[in-house]
């Protein structure tokens, strides 16, 4: 190799430049390397000292619309920009002069959002939606305005459970407007071949999970269902909780200042050992994103399917789909819990038009049953009492294959709903326990994925105590 | 920021014969203008290195002063309150954190497999590529052709494909092979993710090594024939060896984005399952951005930036080692 180098000149230029690449691979991996540190500091904390509330919040009685037109900005989680445009003309009609810009925000996104904008003190940023359980969170984080004295008697409006979640240490710091629950969607043709019977849709003949997965099983055997039972929300806590509920696990935290983890007991280990055994048995597909289930069940490939009433727009609207409702089912010897908590209205604290987006909040969460009354398709009842009576007179529930629907969804919000955990430390919470859903699924021990979920847990809250 | 003056200038002084005697006759006053012109030409000289000074510190030091002031001072993650100085607490929480841990471990595991392997595949399928095949053009373009197309589209398709009911088992099935659970399994997910990020790379640093192996003067290959040297004597003694700059090139550019890389993880596995993907970059991410804590998350990219500033600076010294032969 040295005699090829030296006997040929050909190649001076190898030694006649010494360093001057390397100075430039230099350039480049500084380059790379700064360029990421741009990303992440990009959007590192910048926030003055003072904690400004908004100025112009009045009682709601004494709200005037403004003269000349302002606009609010509305970052929004839980409705497309499609859902929700009846919503906004609507106000726009009534409010000429106040403009809503929404912007809907994908829901695995909406907490980044958050935190890049409203820790910054954006005042671009007027409403947001504000998911229940994160409410104390956000709280703690000073991105909520204290609302007490803007709606002084919810108590009478809206129900005591979504009144509970919008309230942090007697204030009410957000302004509730959807609330949730959850059903057994089950596929009447699937079960008719397999000659299983169907499930009752009356809350007294709740099925047990043991008896799904049997069912399960035999839709599978002798249906030709691909999948036996798959999840809505296959690794969200929303959807799992009532499971470990349902036998006596508890919320998952404890602790006087709700800082301690506690997914270890008997109620989580079991109740994971069945939902990873799911899995293992074949009755649920492993890697199918969540976006992808309700999509499996509308192309009937599933015979049970545990989910959100918001999807019955989406199933009724397949005419071959032959299925029907029951209640969300509980353990044997446990107590029946279902999935409850939904969305509240956000104003933050460094919003300039208050009293403009007070009006709002208003028109959304209050006025005549509120948003309700403006969505065909709504499948998730409102918070406000006077809401629930449009929502159940909806379209969506005169389905036959809805029957039994609306009693259902009435029984579990009064009796059997169970609220998420609340604690200051909810975002590292949930975060923890979708991986270790997750990963239970895919096959990890539940022991090993609870132990490993409480430790990230412990760790991440240190900085909350 | 026009260099018009300059020139001028240079053009008064030496247009005609007369000047260099007129220059010498008046000597002060020529002390002066060559004072003055020396001024203009540095001021012209800074205007033009005005933009690039400007992006560098903007761009690079800027950023690095801030990541440096984020990772010493600590709040309530997303907090509007101010954050409060701690020194160096950040790093004491992620020495003791299990999960910075495994961040790194898995960062440098994925590291040390991916990178000799590219680099493996890419030298291969450059020698393979430059040995007059019919339609080696055609052949490079499919090779190269990954690279074009954008990270997360490729991430997303094959996330389609590598589903446990999807389209790659379709095809392991019909050879008699059973369903691989690739990306929801914790012994499968590292090697899934080589098998993307190298489908993507590999026929990116081809293209660099094949312009490395143009450059070799075909007279070495002749006279190794002459002395009766056997391909694989040819490719050790000649090729490898020419090869050293471009190939050291690619190592270190390769190793620099495979450190960072980001979208497929993000896209596909979220840094699971047991947390086996959680890569010092996505796990920067998610501390900054889905977790709002921006104080961990910088001083965890300080730590990736010691990390690869110190594997880089060992592979500069190959390369000087390389260049001083």
């Amino acid at each position: 190799m040295k005699n090829a180098r030296t006997h040929h000149p050909a190649r001076p230029a190898a030694t006649a430049r010494p360093g001057r690449r390397p100075r430039r691979l230099v350039a480049t991996a500084a380059a790379a390397a700064t360029a990421l540190t741009l990303l992440i500091t990009g959007c590192g904390t910048d926030s003055s000292p003072d904690s400004a509330r908004p100025e112009g919040l009045v009682p709601e009685g004494q709200l005037k619309d403004p003269t000349s037109t302002v606009t609010i900005t509305y970052a929004g989680a839980a409705y497309s920009a499609d859902d929700m445009k009846p919503v906004l003309d609507a106000f726009h009609k009534a409010h000429p002069t106040i403009k809503v810009d929404y912007q809907s925000v994908p829901f695995d996104q909406f907490n980044s959002v958050l935190s890049t904008r409203l820790s910054r003190r954006d005042a671009t940023l007027d409403l947001f939606d504000v998911d229940m359980p994160r409410t104390d969170a956000y709280q703690a984080r000073g991105w909520l305005t204290d609302l007490s004295a803007a709606f002084p008697d919810l108590a009478t409006r809206v129900d005591p459970a979504s009144l509970d979640a919008a309230t942090n240490d007697g204030k009410l710091v957000a302004l509730p407007y959807q609330t949730s629950s959850q059903l057994l969607y089950y596929n009447k043709k699937l079960l008719k071949k397999a000659g299983v019977s169907f499930p009752s849709q009356k809350a007294e003949d709740r099925m047990t999970w043991e008896q799904v997965t049997a069912d399960a099983r035999t839709a599978q055997k002798d249906g030709g269902a691909k999948w036996g039972l798959l999840f809505d929300q296959v690794n969200r806590y929303y959807q799992l909780q009532p499971l470990a509920e349902s036998l006596g696990g508890g919320s998952g935290v404890t602790g006087k200042d709700s800082l301690t983890a506690d997914l270890t007991n008997d109620g989580w280990t079991k109740a994971m050992t069945w939902y990873g055994s799911l899995y293992q048995d074949k009755i649920s597909p492993r890697g199918v994103p969540v976006a992808q289930t309700p999509e499996t069940f509308a192309a009937g490939d599933v015979a049970f399917f545990p989910g959100g009433p918001w999807w019955a727009t989406r199933f009724t609207d397949e005419k071959d789909l032959d299925f029907g409702v029951a209640p969300y089912p509980y353990f044997e010897g446990g107590k029946p819990a279902t999935p409850t908590g939904g969305w509240s209205l956000g104003l933050n604290p460094a919003s300039k038009k208050a009293q403009a987006a007070q009006i709002f909040m208003k028109f959304m969460a209050l006025d005549k049953g509120g948003y309700a009354q403006y969505m065909s398709g709504l499948a998730v009842p409102p918070s406000n009492t006077a809401g629930t009576e449009t929502f159940y007179s909806q379209p969506v529930f005169k389905d036959p294959r809805m029957a039994g629907a609306v009693e259902l969804t009435a029984h579990e919000l009064a009796h059997t709903a169970v609220l998420r955990a609340r604690t200051p430390g909810y975002v590292e919470f949930e975060d923890a326990l979708g991986r270790a859903f997750e990963d239970i699924a895919n096959g990890t021990a539940p022991g090993t994925a609870l132990t490993s979920a409480t430790k990230a847990v412990d760790q991440a809250w240190a900085k909350y105590r | 920021m026009s260099p018009t003056p300059a020139t001028s200038d240079t053009t008064r002084t030496t247009s005609g014969p007369s000047a260099p005697r007129r220059r010498l006759a008046r000597g002060t006053p020529d002390q002066t203008r060559r004072r003055r012109r020396t001024l203009r030409d540095a001021t012209t000289a800074a205007l033009f290195l005005l933009p690039a000074l400007i992006l560098i510190a903007v761009l690079r030091l800027v950023p690095v002063v801030q990541a440096a002031s984020d990772a010493t001072h600590s709040s309530l993650p997303g907090s509007a309150l101010p954050p409060q100085w701690v020194g160096l607490d950040n790093f004491t929480a992620l020495w003791h954190s299990d999960t910075f841990w495994t961040s790194v471990q898995q960062t440098l595991l994925f590291n040390v497999i991916v990178n000799p392997l590219q680099i493996a595949i890419a030298l291969a399928l450059a020698v393979l590529l430059t040995q007059n095949l019919p339609a080696s053009g055609l052949w490079r373009t499919l090779v190269f052709l990954p690279a074009a197309v954008p990270m997360t589209g490729s991430a997303v398709v094959w996330g389609i494909g590598l589903r446990p009911d999807g389209p790659v088992n379709a095809v392991l099935g019909t050879v008699g092979i059973d369903q691989q659970p690739f990306l929801t399994s914790p012994h499968q997910v590292i090697a899934s993710l080589i098998l993307i990020a190298s489908w993507i790379g590999v026929g990116y640093w081809m293209i660099f090594l094949i312009a490395g192996l143009n450059d070799i003067p075909q007279v070495y290959y002749e006279a190794a024939r002459v002395d009766g040297a056997g391909p694989l004597r040819r490719f050790w003694s000649i090729t490898l060896p020419q090869l050293r700059r471009p190939l050291l090139f690619v190592l270190v550019a390769d190793t620099v984005s495979n450190f960072v890389l980001f979208a497929p993880i993000q896209i596909l596995t979220n840094g699971g399952p047991e947390r086996r993907t959680s890569f010092l970059m996505y796990d920067i991410f998610h501390n900054s951005f889905e977790l709002a804590d921006p104080h961990t998350a910088a001083a965890e990219l300080l730590v990736l930036l010691a990390l690869m500033i110190a594997i880089v600076a060992v592979q500069f010294r190959l390369l000087g080692e390389a260049e001083d032969r």
